[in-house]
């Protein structure tokens, strides 16, 4: 154990609830009915977190390509199926495109970022790739949501137009060209407002996690700024990827608009 | 007698409720023809349109474009020939020559020489729009002056039929009597077939036939 790490014991984590009762007595106070929630949220925190913790300690003993490949699959499948309660449409099913989108853009992202730019080697070093894939995953997750709520909002409320294209001669693609790079750029935005916040407003997990651990700031600072500069690059590359897919989608044989 | 350039065989659509809203409608568009279709609001004009662009599926009977049943059709292609404007054109943010050029950027229109400014700015005299400036937003000018833009774009690309729903809705006479006057010339020099789902007595023009859709039937009235 590094030394700069202090470790927290039983007791201590049980205290850090004492958060989660001043959020359940406001939902008390205020009638706001966030007890219920309140308490699935933590009971998952913990079981999830531990859960994870023990599937990465076995993994990083094992030290074998499949497993860590098998539970990065495993981080995109649950992302995609989050993303599927998230989005409310239900005339169309987003959920294989959208998994289809995320497994091969984070995985070609999470590859270039431990193979080409970190430098570890073997590039499915569970110890880089895991972390970094698991953020990629987390932050790409909420562009992905949007995009498709974007898509999918644009496309009902400016029907209209859609279809007046439609009937001009106009294939799917060329209809909805304008909601297309609507989706992408909302999917986009947050990302790239994170790169303006970032060391001003807040302090990111991953910089958090390396100073808590006992790294040198100017060594922590290097893999955030490569960790910004990689979900810039997976939140166009799955936004972009799933929006072509689940645009397709949104359109029956005729190219006839089905929102 | 040619082959008519849409036919629909026996076109039944019933509405989600269960309700029947038309039953066994046959329908035949020979090029050149002049066609409107009238009934009381609600009766299926809109959706009987949709269904000949493809649309809308109808859920019995058949349609067919020059003899070729709509389910071997790629509908982009349809629609880039069977041209249908809708009954209110939405107000989008670009400029009048933008909107009117657009459909020539398409796949299925692209190998054809896009019209000048010329040609378009005397359609645009013709149908009363002489004051509208090229760069001026769609979105600024008034419903009766997208209406006949809509129908202006559409005009631009020499469909083989043209389908208009209510085309005179937000129009005073004198511009009815315009639109009338260039749909007629259109028709007489490249033949289109004029569809109108109209409610309004022509001011010029009248129809070679008015068909009625009213309690599920599609009855035609000659003319005499």
């Amino acid at each position: 154990m590094d030394p700069g790490l202090l470790k927290i014991s039983n007791l201590q984590l049980a205290a850090a609830l004492g958060f989660v009762l001043l959020g359940g007595l406001t939902s008390l106070v205020h009638g706001l009915r966030l007890e219920k929630d309140l308490l699935w949220g933590t009971v998952r925190t913990f079981a999830q977190l531990f859960a994870m913790g023990y599937v990465l300690t076995v993994i990083f003993r094992v030290q074998h390509p499949e497993p860590v490949l098998a539970f990065f699959v495993f981080m995109i499948a649950s992302a995609a199926w989050i993303i599927r309660s998230r989005v409310s449409e239900r005339a169309v099913s987003f959920f294989l495109p959208t998994l289809c989108s995320m497994l091969v853009s984070y995985l070609i992202i999470a590859y270039v970022v431990t193979a080409v730019v970190v430098g570890v080697d073997p590039w499915w070093r569970p110890q880089y790739f895991l972390p970094l894939g698991g953020m990629v995953i987390g932050n790409s997750m909420n562009a992905v949501a949007i995009a498709l709520e974007r898509l999918f909002g644009e496309l009902r409320s400016r029907r209209a137009q859609v279809e007046a294209l439609l009937c001009l001669g106009a294939d799917c693609r060329e209809a909805s060209g304008d909601m297309v790079r609507m989706a992408v750029k909302a999917g986009m935005i947050p990302s790239i407002n994170a790169m303006m916040g970032v060391g001003i407003v807040f302090i990111p997990g991953m910089m958090t996690g390396q100073i808590l651990a006992g790294a040198d700031p100017l060594v922590a600072i290097r893999y955030q700024i490569v960790v910004m500069l990689m979900l810039v690059g997976s939140t166009t590359l799955a936004t972009l990827l799933v929006v072509w897919l689940v645009r397709r989608r949104c359109f029956g044989p005729k190219h006839e608009l089905l929102l | 007698m040619s082959e008519p350039v849409l036919r629909c065989d026996h076109l039944s659509h019933t509405l989600p409720d269960g309700r029947s809203l038309f039953r066994d409608v046959c329908l035949e568009i020979h090029r050149g023809a002049w066609i409107q279709i009238a009934g009381p609001s609600g009766c299926g004009k809109t959706t009987l349109l949709r269904m000949l662009v493809a649309l809308q599926r109808p859920q019995s009977g058949a349609i067919f474009w020059n003899g070729t049943p709509l389910d071997q059709v790629p509908g982009p292609l349809l629609r880039s020939r069977v041209v249908y404007v809708a009954q209110s054109p939405s107000p989008v943010s670009e400029s009048v020559e933008r909107h009117l050029t657009r459909p020539f950027h398409f796949r299925l229109h692209r190998h054809r020489r896009p019209p000048t400014r010329e040609q378009m700015r005397l359609m645009l005299d013709k149908l009363g729009l002489e004051d509208v400036p090229w760069d001026r937003g769609v979105d600024d000018l008034s419903a009766g002056q997208r209406h006949r833009l809509a129908l202006l774009r559409a005009l631009l690309l020499t469909p083989q039929v043209l389908l208009l729903d209510e085309p005179m809705a937000p129009l005073d006479r004198g511009s009815q009597a315009k639109v009338e006057d260039l749909l007629e010339e259109v028709r007489w020099e490249n033949g289109t077939s004029m569809v109108l789902v109209s409610h309004q007595e022509p001011v010029r023009k009248a129809p070679d036939t008015v068909f009625h859709l009213e309690a599920g039937r599609l009855e035609p009235r000659q003319r005499k």
